[in-house]
């Protein structure tokens, strides 16, 4: 991956007049973002405001249709080494988990780090070590449909982080939980940017999460809308 | 297979069968095809003489006189002809032969006499067993030995060096044709030729000026000479290929349901990075161990089927199992190519999914 640009160190992520149209709709309009390292941006708006494919596009999982995005030096345009960008770039964490179910939560960790440097060993002893971390030693072995839904959240953070990208984009990960375990998840998000530095940027729409944020940004009929600033932590 | 054990494992059964059954034809076939050879080899020649177009080698009659016209060609040695024919003398020994020769012919054949003596030309009741056939009836010079109602007088054993020949028996030529009706006629020619002769320029004449002759050097060519062996041959490549085509349709019926099934899980895969190679060799790989399974599986099928076939009385002392590597090989590659060519159309799939389009579908 050589599209590195060395020239914005502080800034992590660069969207750049991006446009995402499907068909006849526009979901993003000229969107223009920049997050800084280490940011805790969230993002919230209507449905349909153009959030999940924000970070679809961050993530690389889908092309905007015009315009230019940055990550963490790569102009994802330009971008040739997709699978590694994904796996050692960005993590991400799906509002619905998407662990494989017939896998156990340990597995499920491992599976991030096909592919790496790390040997068979090595990745069993890193998706432990997480999983320990996020309290869940003890359910390691469990397949998903034995887990509550903070635990498979816990285990689809375990698997974005396992390979400690730089950015970390999670959609609506506590949309799903109780406010206990929506609170322990969100601990151990921040936990995860105060130890390592990550930056985090979160679709939700819950007001103790975006008030915790350093930005809140609203994303409404494609364009962004700031709501709230603070510094980094 | 983690998620669908049962369908995985009902697969591995289909293509157990399928390569079982390509597995069995390919021994029975084998197995035949050398017991049939090994009649060929007793003569120490350079290729045997026999009918063309019959349905069993032994039912093949060459005349006295085109055998008499084959020794006279200048770049032949010697061309002897011997009447053989299988007797059923009980349930242990259902494919007992009889080799009617001149004993003036024997030691060119390749026979020695290892005690007593060789029967006199016209002798009506001698007999000469080979050394394994006097062990295993327990018979001497001098005893009594009875084929069909007939009691003939031992007054030799021979060897061949040869084991299938050494399990025979042998009577004087005439005698043999007399019993059968077949004065003047011979089963087979073993044909030597002179040193330095191109041995095959000499079969090419030989069926050149004898079309209604076969020349059989090697056991690859016996087809030639043994319809049904040449019909079980076809059938044996058929059934493989039968077995190919049926495998590689179940196999790729089952990865491409659960490929439909696990799209979502593909689509996760390649959302965290994993490249589109890794999801092939996923799909290759659990192929693989269903096919390699099935092959397994399908040898000890095989075997059975073998063990059982050997024991029907129409197979009975014909059929002599070998187990070679070939017989592996042949179920190693089956099941390779089932597992190839069944996992490729499914890993293709596979490897042009859109990881958000795939992450969209339920």
């Amino acid at each position: 991956m050589n599209e590195r640009d060395p020239s914005s160190a502080a800034q992590i992520v660069g969207c750049s007049a991006v446009c995402k149209r499907f068909g006849e709709r526009d979901v993003l309009r000229d969107f223009d973002l920049e997050i800084e390292r280490g940011e805790f941006a969230a993002i919230s708006g209507p449905s349909g405001g153009g959030k999940s494919t924000l970070l679809h596009l961050l993530a690389a999982l889908d092309r905007p249709s015009s315009g230019q995005i940055t990550v963490n030096g790569h102009d994802l345009a330009k971008l040739r080494a997709v699978n590694q960008y994904r796996r050692d770039d960005v993590g991400i964490v799906f509002q619905l988990h998407n662990l494989l179910p017939h896998m156990t939560a340990q597995r499920n960790v491992e599976l991030a780090m096909f592919g790496t440097h790390r040997s068979a060993h090595e990745r069993a002893a890193r998706a432990h070590q997480l999983l320990t971390q996020l309290g869940m030693a003890d359910s390691a072995e469990r397949t998903p449909t034995r887990l509550s839904g903070g635990e498979r959240q816990r285990v689809a953070i375990a698997r974005a982080v396992a390979n400690e990208p730089r950015l970390l984009l999670a959609d609506e990960p506590t949309g799903s939980l109780d406010q206990h375990a929506a609170d322990a998840v969100l601990e151990l998000i921040e936990g995860l940017r105060q130890r390592h530095g990550t930056t985090i940027l979160m679709v939700t729409h819950d007001q103790a999460i975006t008030s915790r944020a350093d930005r809140h940004l609203v994303l409404e009929h494609g364009r962004v809308r700031p709501f709230l600033n603070r510094q980094p932590q | 297979m983690r998620i669908k054990p049962l369908r995985s494992a009902l697969t591995a059964l289909a293509v157990s069968v399928g390569v079982g059954a390509g597995v069995t034809m390919g021994i029975v076939t084998h197995s035949l095809r050398e017991t049939a050879v090994q009649v060929l080899e007793i003569g120490n020649a350079d290729f045997s003489v026999s009918q063309k177009g019959v349905s069993d080698v032994l039912n093949s009659a060459v005349d006295e006189q085109e055998l008499a016209d084959i020794r006279n060609l200048p770049q032949v040695a010697s061309a002897i002809g011997v009447y053989v024919q299988p007797v059923d003398l009980d349930a242990d020994n259902p494919f007992f032969l009889r080799i009617g020769i001149d004993p003036g012919s024997m030691e060119e054949f390749g026979v020695q006499v290892v005690a007593g003596r060789a029967f006199s030309p016209t002798a009506p009741a001698e007999i000469m067993l080979g050394y394994r056939a006097a062990r295993h009836f327990g018979k001497h010079v001098g005893d009594a030995f009875t084929i069909e109602d007939t009691t003939y007088r031992v007054v030799g054993i021979f060897s061949t060096g040869q084991s299938f020949g050494d399990a025979a028996s042998m009577l004087p030529l005439v005698t043999l044709q007399a019993q059968q009706r077949q004065l003047g006629n011979f089963t087979l020619g073993f044909v030597r030729t002179k040193p330095g002769t191109d041995v095959d320029a000499v079969r090419v004449t030989i069926e050149r000026d004898f079309p209604q002759l076969v020349t059989v050097r090697t056991a690859e060519e016996f087809g030639r000479a043994d319809r049904n062996l040449a019909l079980l041959a076809a059938a044996d490549n058929a059934t493989t290929v039968v077995a190919l085509t049926l495998g590689v349709i179940i196999v790729t019926n089952t990865m491409l349901l659960t490929f439909t099934e696990r799209i979502r899980e593909f689509g996760v895969l390649r959302a965290i990075g994993w490249s589109r190679k890794r999801l092939v060799t996923l799909v290759f790989g659990e192929t693989a161990i269903i096919s390699l399974g099935g092959a397994a599986l399908g040898v000890g099928l095989s075997v059975l089927a073998v063990q059982i076939l050997q024991h029907l009385d129409t197979l009975r002392g014909v059929l002599e199992p070998a187990y070679t590597p070939s017989v592996f090989g042949r179920a190693l590659a089956t099941a390779v190519g089932i597992g190839l060519l069944g996992a490729l159309y499914p890993a293709l799939r596979a490897a042009a999914l859109a990881p958000l389009e795939a992450l969209r579908r339920e």
